[in-house]
């Protein structure tokens, strides 16, 4: 018997659940895309039979952070750029929650990006949602890591003269097993979208396309949006890493020229981190904080460590 | 004192000098004799000289002296570097068919064997220094029998012909000296009945960490706390646990700090560049009342400084490091045995009060190998204390009204109700911003005064509950106080068997606790002198102790790099009572 009796609970969940009674209403600025992420994860969660008590979400620093404010779930807000290694090792102590990673570009692509790479690398089974929004709109506006070239802020008052970063390219190139990109004006996708990610054993990273009306009015509401799965002008098979690399580049080109592709991308049937560890006998298959709870185990004495020190 | 022996092995890196000084420790501790051990070692990134020390005697040793009798010396350098230590009555053995031209000063017993030669004749020349431990099994009137089980212990995973040959060496380097050398050093050896466990502070606080149920562990190399990780590896698993290597210590304490969100017993353990790095997480920690065990294996700094040297330097980082105001406790462990208990509490003081524990070891404690009576480690005395976690039958206790899980309620005792996610009913929010006791962020004046003294009421409620007190020694009525932290417990103990043979009384209280620590101020009023011994520059404690007590202390400070000697450290006392306390 699990002391975690919330995981797998078996019942009929009402998306309504998800609505914390603390913080009904984001406080996030009208218009803001970051209610499109909110949208649908409230609706993909209930369809996949999760309930608020299993599941984790951890934010990073950024409007994008107050996520688990206004989404009843176990919600931990870290630090600025530290959400995948809180979440990745939460899912590691306890495999029976369902964890989720959210956080902004500058939090994930920039001062979190070395934990990004890794996380994909080591294939945490987890899923990382990056609220792209191509500046830094807390702080109120300054050139972030996706920020295109020739971007004005205050902090490059004569356009960014840096390339952007591939956030799809990165992801593949780390070694993430599932990959997308959406777009908040297109929640039916998004949500879609999330309920795979969540499901997909690995890491399962989104860059979602959040549009900020206050700080970068410049860009484009990202419509219209194509879905590369829907439309007749693409052909790519997404279990390719080779054709996936060039879609993915073609998409990353394009935003910057105007055109919003979106969908799926990459599929990897790749183990994940806990799987390869178990294979392994280097991780114990039941959550390693259950054996406190669970009478049946008698409490391990370490004797046996002192036998080998003589 | 006399009674103990002084050996040595030294050589270039790289060339097997750790594990043949373990293999003799081992033989030492086996006999039944107490083993004190200590290493030179540079970083590897140059190579360069490397030496394995070993104190032993039939009484319990603990720190280190100034004396160095056998000496087996792979280069040159291993006799230059040892000069000051070595006397009159030192042998060296060398082997004096290398192309080195050993230059042993005549008072000194030079002992020729040829190692290589008889190595190779056992079965490989890679044996030459098993053939020195049996030159010096010969020296020093030690069965070389002794020898045979740290070998198979060393060498049994690589097939008994290994392990026989390694016996074949040890043999025909005694069989050498007994035949060649007609020498009376005047040791004998004694052993005794004793079963004793052999084992470094690292290896303590692994251990500790596994007895105290820790579950979860996130790392990333660094000198000298790697062998914290790699205890763990490969022993946790058979207990449910997890060992993770992070990409960097961001990282490391990042999952640390989700592995215990989710339940488990969390670790990370770094040095003093790991614990920069992880700073600012650490007010995460404590803010959102997280516990967590953070060990520091303080090394000689700052920045790079000398990696492999020993220093104390981490005080000031440990005590008030981080931005704002952080409740905290930090528990520095003053033996090896101890660096195993206060493992132990660093885990139970972290889930009672859901507060971060800054475990602060030293590179003294982690490179020493040091002898127990397997009781100094009873593992039925553990207790385990895992603090206000609630579950499906308790947790209504503490939702408000509306059903919502208090994650923060300000309590009498400062002290929280703690839901693990998975929990029905008890999903909340919790943040590094300030919050209320929902986990709702606020700036509200009269919240944020609440969650602070919260916070620090804790820490009052465990002054009333847990005993932070010193280990005291010596004369209690004496007019000398000697006060010290961490590991410096073993050395100044020893210098106080020095100082008594000149009639001079000393009262030492060695303090394993700096925040919450104990209120020395009448122990300090009541001293002639109060000496303050640590291993740093600035005296970090002294300055602490000052300033909890309104008195000036001495000050002895070292920050060679080299821990304290007890004979050194005696003289240094005996030279402070000399001296006016400074104004």
């Amino acid at each position: 018997m699990s002391a975690f009796n919330a995981i797998g609970e078996e019942r009929d969940i009402d998306r309504n659940e998800f609505t914390p009674g603390l913080e009904p209403q984001p406080t996030w600025c009208p218009g803001c895309g970051d209610f499109g992420v909110l949208k649908a994860l409230k609706q993909a969660l209930p369809e996949i039979g999760k309930t608020p008590d299993e599941v984790l979400t951890c934010t990073g620093i950024g409007c994008s952070g107050k996520l688990n404010s206004y989404l009843e779930t176990y919600g931990f807000h870290t630090i600025h750029g530290r959400s995948l290694p809180v979440a990745r090792a939460a899912k590691l102590a306890n495999d029976g929650l369902t964890v989720i990673a959210a956080g902004g570009d500058g939090d994930g692509y920039g001062i979190g990006g070395n934990h990004f790479m890794h996380t994909a690398r080591e294939n945490h089974d987890i899923t990382y949602i990056v609220f792209n929004n191509e500046v830094f709109g807390l702080t109120k506006g300054q050139t972030s890591p996706t920020s295109p070239r020739g971007h004005k802020s205050k902090t490059t008052p004569h356009g960014n003269a840096k390339s952007p970063i591939r956030p799809l390219s990165l992801a593949l190139t780390s070694g993430a097993t599932y990959i997308a990109r959406t777009a908040a004006v297109n929640p039916n996708q998004a949500k879609e979208i999330i309920k795979e990610a969540i499901e997909h054993d690995g890491f399962a990273h989104i860059d979602f396309l959040t549009q900020c009306p206050t700080w970068n009015k410049d860009a484009r509401q990202y419509v219209p949006y194509v879905d590369v799965q829907e439309s007749d002008d693409y052909d790519f098979d997404i279990h390719n890493r080779q054709e996936a690399q060039e879609m993915m580049f073609e998409t990353e080109n394009a935003l910057h020229e105007g055109t919003v592709l979106t969908g799926r991308y990459f599929v990897d049937e790749r183990p994940s981190y806990q799987q390869e560890k178990k294979e392994l006998g280097e991780m114990p298959t039941e959550p390693l904080a259950e054996r406190y709870f669970d009478d049946d185990y008698e409490w391990e004495r370490s004797y046996d460590l002192l036998e080998r020190h003589k | 004192m006399a009674e103990d022996l002084n050996w040595a092995v030294g050589g270039e890196a790289g060339d097997g000098i750790d594990s043949t000084g373990k293999i003799f420790a081992q033989a030492l501790s086996r006999a039944g004799r107490h083993v004190f051990t200590s290493k030179d070692f540079a970083s590897r990134i140059r190579g360069g000289y490397t030496a394995y020390k070993i104190r032993t005697a039939v009484d319990e040793v603990q720190s280190v002296v100034d004396r160095l009798d056998i000496l087996v010396a792979l280069t040159q350098r291993t006799i230059d570097e040892n000069l000051d230590e070595l006397h009159d009555g030192s042998a060296i053995i060398y082997d004096g068919e290398r192309s080195w031209e050993a230059n042993i000063p005549e008072e000194m017993t030079a002992v020729d064997v040829p190692l290589r030669s008889l190595a190779e004749e056992a079965g490989g020349a890679i044996m030459r220094n098993v053939v020195a431990l049996g030159a010096a099994c010969a020296l020093t009137g030690f069965d070389v029998e002794y020898l045979d089980e740290s070998l198979e212990k060393r060498f049994g995973g690589k097939g008994s012909k290994i392990v026989e040959n390694n016996k074949t060496a040890a043999r025909m380097g005694r069989d050498y000296v007994e035949e060649h050398y007609d020498l009376d050093l005047g040791y004998e050896l004694e052993t005794t009945d004793a079963d004793y466990v052999l084992l470094n502070g690292d290896e303590a606080i692994g251990m500790g960490a596994l007895a105290a149920g820790c579950r979860f562990y996130a790392g990333y190399p660094i000198t000298p706390a790697t062998a914290v990780m790699e205890y763990l590896t490969g022993r946790i698993e058979e207990y449910g646990g997890h060992v993770v290597q992070c990409e960097d210590e961001l990282s490391a304490i990042n999952m640390a700090l989700g592995g215990a969100r989710a339940g488990a017993r969390s670790m990370t353990a770094t040095s003093g560049p790991g614990i920069d790095l992880m700073a600012e997480t650490f007010g995460l920690i404590a803010t959102s009342e997280t516990p967590l065990v953070i060990c520091d294996v303080m090394r000689s700094g700052p920045s790079t400084g000398m990696p492999t040297k020993q220093e104390q330097g981490d005080l000031n980082m440990t005590l008030y490091g981080g931005h704002g105001e952080i409740p905290r406790f930090v528990v520095a462990p003053t033996t090896i045995s101890e660096c195993f208990w206060k493992t132990v509490e660093a885990f139970n003081l972290a889930e009672k009060y859901q507060t971060p524990v800054y475990l602060v070891s030293d590179l003294a404690l982690a490179v020493t190998e040091q002898t127990f009576p397997p009781e100094a480690f009873d593992m039925d005395a553990v207790e385990i204390d895992r603090g206000k976690i609630v579950d499906d039958d308790t947790v209504g206790e503490w939702l408000d009204d509306e059903g919502r899980f208090r994650a923060h309620a300000n309590t009498d005792d400062g002290i929280s109700p703690r839901a693990l996610p998975g929990t029905v009913d008890g999903a909340h929010m919790s943040t590094g911003l300030e919050h209320d006791e929902l986990g709702r962020r606020t700036e509200r004046e009269d919240e944020r005064v609440e969650q602070v003294d919260k916070r620090y009421r804790k820490v009052e409620t465990a002054k009333r509950e847990e005993d932070f007190s010193w280990r005291e020694f010596g004369d209690p009525d004496a007019e000398t106080l000697v006060i010290s932290w961490g590991s410096n417990e073993g050395a100044i103990v020893e210098a106080m068997a020095l100082l008594e043979e000149d009639d001079i009384d000393v009262r030492f209280l060695s303090v394993p606790y700096i925040f919450p620590r104990p209120d020395l101020t009448e122990a300090v009023k009541a001293a002639e002198d109060v000496i303050v011994v640590e291993c740093n520059a600035t005296g970090q404690f002294a300055d602490v102790i000052e300033h909890d007590t309104l008195t000036r202390v001495k000050r002895i400070n070292k920050y060679t790099g080299v821990r304290f000697l007890a004979d050194e450290l005696a003289a240094e006392i005996r030279e402070q009572l000399t001296t006016e306390v400074p104004a």
